[in-house]
């Protein structure tokens, strides 16, 4: 009993030291919302002071941003807590921060539920039966999941801002665990529908990454799925239908993103296909042209290296996803380096492990960037979110048996295990470092930074009514505009105009007094009395000359370099 | 005899793989050119082409390349003549005899197991030579005269000599012998063969220690012959070579050191310092350098960034091999192997191969690890033994087996063929400055109407020409050792021979050099030499592609 009651304490820390980690200084690291985090608030107070959304639309659950159309389920999610603390950064960052620590409890579940139908062992099912391999401790094993999963930096940035992918995970691990409890009580399949079909409307990812998970349960527990009673496995099936049916529903007619994105619908063109086939006097659709350079295995070679990105040191362990600095910490990968160490051990265990974990892990990591190397990047930490969890299982794994191995005595094991540990505690202090204080300043262009300075700076000329000229740009500054001065949804739903450009995202160009305008130097005709905000690129302070007055230099947080500059023509051309 | 078929095969296999139009493709580089003069000057004059006498590192370009290789040349080109073919025999004929030696390693590490299918008997060690006979890496490196393909050689004989000498005391000392020639061979040898060793020494300790005597003295055999190489590098310029492409070299993770504690608010605070300094930043750049080993892209797909080590869209390995090395790992690791320690070894030999370009800034890096492909073909053939085992044992439905085989064969026939296709239709055109393509054809044309022109002033945008110079007019190394010029060298470490005889090696800036040089042959490349002027000859390489258009002032 007593050894119960200590395992349930561990946990009980696990998840405060989760919550400390996702919830410290939550509104202010990062230290700027991205429009996208802008748009999902600004859509949820929206809702929750009208009904409607930005355009107006009643509910709606798909819903429409920049252009795409995206699943809004975690609109819905943060309705309460902007209603609680207002339309702020921490409110609309908090219900990723809780599906994350709900995330680190559902892994333990989880893994207590594979111990319970004996994922562990052979194929028969219960724990009685099975000589339970004493230098494993799975009591412990699911204690270290939830740990490792709960100091993880990949979840850990993910959780920390308003990431859809992140509820998604949550939802899709709940419903894998309702999925096993369903093994023992077949009512809980209903439940599981719903979470899967929820994950569906959280994310747009999710569509694929939620395949995933259910064809895996469904190869793994194939027999015992068809012993379910028909009438819940058809409620289950048909309620699932029914929560995804608007998603579904939306993929016809509208152009999705997944068309835009998607790798198959950029092929090598003629010329360059010509140029190779030339080296060799070779014609387009010959036998060498189908054996060696056709477009299928061109394909195939493109979405074996962005499968092989994903699994890279580079990715995992050293630079993070390195086409997008916010997918990571600077300078970090989206493990820890030390953690090397444990993915080793974890593998050896788990590939000389019995039993069908093996197989759910496996088929698990090696299918869940799935989302991502179809898509036209090369590496996405975001499309990619899922594999955090089969490697926790597996670094996890690792430290359960570097336990094991720590309980036998052995002088040299111990000491080489206090390095170990010594190692990746500094490894996660150097994290906490660079999440805490490199990020804000390192990446603080990529977090958008200046915007809420800028809006906060043309305040006055807002209500003066002043003409205003913001600089252009896909950052959607508009959506900045309608978060910090908390506009009244029921005025904006009125004014609401998109332009569209291509089949991709959109821009507003105007808004009041505000007009939207790409901007370079020098800005062209000049109206005395007229206020300009543009970056440094558009606006260099060297050139800035007598026609303007620079009212305010908005700095990076590196006080070194201009985000914003504001300026207020005294002169006119 | 007929249990020997499959050798047989797979060693002929090697050998046409190796040997076909060796001579001719792809067209020999500076260095290999380099190898082969020096082993000339010394079978002539008894000093090499800088004039110092039997060296264990050629000067070269100022590279001082480890000097065994053309050591092993000497009595090929007595008999041979200098020529592209003699160059490269050293390079291709250990490298068909290393496929030879994986089958013997493996045999003696995974004790001769037989399969069989159909009527032929084969054990994994013939499998492991038909994947090392076909293999992309190690073909790439026997076809010229790599010298690392020869360092590669000697760690898989140094291996399987320290295997059999558990056994016989003999070959204990010849395999000390070897790992200690395998030093003078190739740089990166010279931080595999020490771990290499202290791995074996380890893993095998018990064994050791009840023959420790023999042990000793063969570790005396091998340190007497390394006491000329440690003499030899002590001398500076040596060191600087290695300094010049070493880690350290590259200012990039010092300066993210900078920058990272510039972005503490106090530079030199606690924190600051102890998270952000030299040895962690070089450290994670070592450690992200090693991994890239790993990379599928590297591995299967894309290999090398440097296109001299690459053929297109062609991986280090088949991608076939992707799918034998996850089964082989799952079996390596699974399998009960009655000895255990042979595991280690081929485990250990994966992990250390990549430490010496992990040590220098271009990672990964295909030529200084090439001697992974050994552990990875060992671990890839356990895959495909496996599978063949599973076919074969698993499937009773015969027609079904059948063709299960034919898918296999099928896959792996269609990859071969495919890198061979890249190799000899495409790689000299997709990458066409990768060797000195041109320069043949180049020396070829200025023989034969030297003697009309003063002094022939030649482009110095290729490599470096002089050297291909007198590679292929065969010039006489006594004349050449006391009339030459040697730039400074560089940033990298290299310098470059700018004249000899009535030659010159500079970048050609048209406007000065056509007022400079009346009279003189001016060869150059497309864009130095203006269409409009008196071209006497354009020179094309042996892929077609013009490399030289050559006035006369």
């Amino acid at each position: 009993m007593k050894n119960i009651f200590s395992y349930k304490k561990f946990l009980i820390i696990i998840i405060l030291v989760a919550s400390f980690l996702r919830f410290w200084k939550l509104g202010s690291v990062p230290n700027h919302l991205t429009p996208d985090e802008a748009s999902l608030g600004y859509n949820a107070y929206s809702i929750l002071k009208t009904g409607k959304d930005e355009y107006g639309k009643f509910l709606p659950i798909i819903f429409k941003s920049f252009g795409d159309y995206k699943p809004g389920l975690y609109v819905y999610t943060s309705i309460i807590p902007i209603a609680i603390f207002g339309l702020t950064e921490f409110a609309i960052r908090l219900p990723s921060a809780l599906a994350g620590v709900i995330g680190v409890f559902l892994v333990y579940l989880i893994i207590k539920k594979f111990i319970e139908v004996g994922f562990f062992f052979l194929d028969d099912g219960s724990l009685k039966q099975n000589k339970i391999d004493v230098r494993f401790n799975y009591q412990l094993f699911s204690l270290v999941v939830s740990f490792l999963l709960a100091i993880n930096p990949w979840h850990l940035h993910f959780s920390r801002g308003a990431w859809e992918a992140n509820l998604s995970l949550t939802l899709i691990l709940a419903g894998i665990y309702c999925f096993l409890c369903s093994l023992r009580r077949e009512g809980y399949l209903i439940v599981s529908s719903i979470f899967f079909a929820l994950s569906l409307l959280s994310y747009q990812g999710a569509k694929l990454s939620t395949f995933v998970v259910l064809l895996i349960l469904l190869l793994l527990f194939f027999k015992r799925i068809l012993k379910f009673k028909l009438k819940i496995l058809l409620s289950s099936f048909l309620i699932g239908i029914l929560i995804s049916l608007p998603l579904f529903l939306s993929l016809f007619g509208k152009t999705g993103r997944l068309q835009v994105f998607s790798l198959f619908s950029a092929p090598r063109t003629l010329e360059y296909k010509q140029e190779i086939l030339d080296q060799g006097n070779e014609t387009l659709n010959s036998l060498s042209y189908y054996l060696y350079h056709s477009e299928a295995l061109n394909f195939i070679r493109g979405i074996l290296g962005r499968w092989f990105n994903h699994f890279s040191a580079r990715f995992l362990f050293f630079e993070g996803d390195w086409q997008n600095e916010r997918h990571s910490a600077p300078n970090m990968g989206q493990f820890l380096v030390a953690d090397i160490v444990l993915f080793a051990l974890g593998f050896f265990y788990l590939i000389i492990s019995r039993g069908r974990f093996k197989y759910f892990v496996f088929l698990w990591l090696g299918l869940s960037p799935l989302p991502a190397i179809l898509s036209r990047d090369q590496v996405h930490g975001v499309r990619a979110l899922n594999m955090l969890v089969p490697l926790v299982f597996i670094s996890s794994l690792g430290l359960t048996s570097l336990f094991g191995l720590y309980q036998q005595k052995g002088i040299l094991q111990k000491l080489i295990l206090e390095i170990f540990t010594f190692v990746y505690l500094g490894n996660f202090v150097y994290y906490l470092d660079a999440y805490y204080l490199h990020l804000p300043i390192h990446d603080a262009q990529y977090w958008y930074y200046g915007y809420r300075e800028a809006v906060k700076e043309v305040q006055p000329y807002r209500v003066e009514n002043r003409k205003i000229i913001f600089q252009q740009s896909f950052s959607q500054p508009y959506i900045f505009f309608l978060f910090y001065e908390k506009y009244d949804p029921l005025l904006y739903q009125k004014i609401a105009h998109l332009d569209p450009i291509g089949n991709d995202v959109g821009l507003v160009n105007s808004m009041d007094n505000i007009e939207f305008r790409s901007l370079s130097w020098p800005f062209g005709n000049l109206e005395k009395g007229a206020i300009f905000v543009a970056d440094n690129i558009a606006a260099p302070g060297d050139l800035i000359g007598k026609n303007f007055k620079i009212i305010r230099e908005i700095y990076y947080p590196n006080n070194l370099d201009v985000a914003f500059r504001v300026m207020e023509v005294i002169d006119e051309k | 005899m007929k249990n020997k078929l499959i050798l047989i095969f797979v060693i002929f296999l090697a050998f046409f793989l190796r040997f076909y139009k060796l001579g001719e493709y792809p067209a020999p580089n500076a260095d290999e050119a380099a190898l082969g003069y020096n082993a000339y000057s010394l079978l002539q004059t008894g000093k090499d082409e800088h004039g110092n006498s039997w060296p264990i590192h050629f000067e070269s370009f100022g590279d001082y390349k480890p000097g065994l290789y053309v050591y092993l040349l000497l009595p090929l080109v007595k008999y041979f003549g200098l020529n592209e073919w003699t160059i490269r025999i050293p390079g291709a004929l250990l490298g068909v005899l290393t496929v030879w030696l994986v089958y013997k390693l493996v045999n003696i590490l995974f004790k001769r197991r037989s399969y069989s299918l159909f009527t032929f008997h084969y054990s994994l060690g013939e499998i492991s030579a038909f994947m090392l006979a076909i293999s992309p890496w190690h073909i790439h490196f026997s076809r010229g005269g790599w010298e690392v393909n020869v360092a590669t050689f000697f760690l898989v004989l140094g291996v399987y000599l320290f295997l059999a000498g558990l056994d016989k005391t003999i070959f204990l000392y010849l395999s000390s012998l070897v790992f200690s020639l395998s030093l003078y061979t190739y740089h990166a040898a010279r931080v595999v063969a020490p771990f290499l060793v202290l791995g074996l020494l380890i893993i095998y300790r018990d064994i050791i220690k009840k023959n420790i005597k023999k042990f000793i003295i063969a570790g005396i055999v091998g340190l007497v012959i390394l006491l000329p190489l440690v003499k030899d590098l002590k001398k500076p310029e040596i060191m600087s070579r290695a300094a010049g492409v070493g880690l350290f070299a590259d200012v990039g993770p010092l300066n993210r050191t900078n920058e990272q504690r510039g972005e503490h608010s106090n530079y030199s605070s606690f924190l600051a310092k102890v998270l952000h300094n030299k040895i962690i930043n070089y450290g994670l750049t070592f450690l992200e350098n090693y991994a890239d080993h790993f990379h599928g892209e590297f591995l299967f797909l894309s290999g090398d960034n440097i296109e001299r080590n690459k053929v297109p869209e062609t991986g280090q390995m088949y991608i076939f091999d992707l799918a034998f090395l996850i089964i082989g790992i799952t079996y390596f690791l699974k399998s009960k192997i009655k000895n255990q320690k042979s595991k280690y070894v081929v485990i250990l030999w994966l992990l250390v191969a990549p430490i010496p370009s992990a040590l220098t800034f271009q990672s990964p890096h295909a030529l200084r690890s090439q001697n992974m492909v050994i552990p990875l073909v060992i671990i890839s053939s356990f895959g495909l033994a496996a599978v063949l085992d599973l076919l074969k044992n698993k499937l009773i439905n015969k027609y079904f087996r059948a063709l299960c085989y034919a898918i296999l064969s099928v896959i792996i026939f269609w990859q071969f063929l495919r890198y061979e296709h890249m190799y000899w239709v495409h790689m000299a055109k997709e990458y066409p400055y990768s060797s000195q393509y041109g320069l043949k054809e180049l020396v070829g044309y200025i023989e034969e109407v030297k003697g009309r022109y003063q002094k022939i002033i030649v482009t110095d945008r290729y490599d470096q020409p002089y050297i291909l110079f007198l590679f292929y007019l065969k010039y006489p190394p006594n004349k050449f050792q006391h009339e030459h010029f040697i730039s400074p060298r560089d940033t990298y470490g290299f310098s470059t021979v700018t004249s000899f005889a009535n030659f010159e090696f500079k970048k050609i800036i048209w406007d000065e050099d056509r007022i400079n040089y009346p009279g003189c042959l001016i060869v150059g490349t497309d864009q130095e030499i203006p269409d409009e002027t008196n071209i006497v000859k354009e020179i094309y390489g042996s892929n077609g592609y013009k490399y030289f258009q050559i006035v006369a002032n």
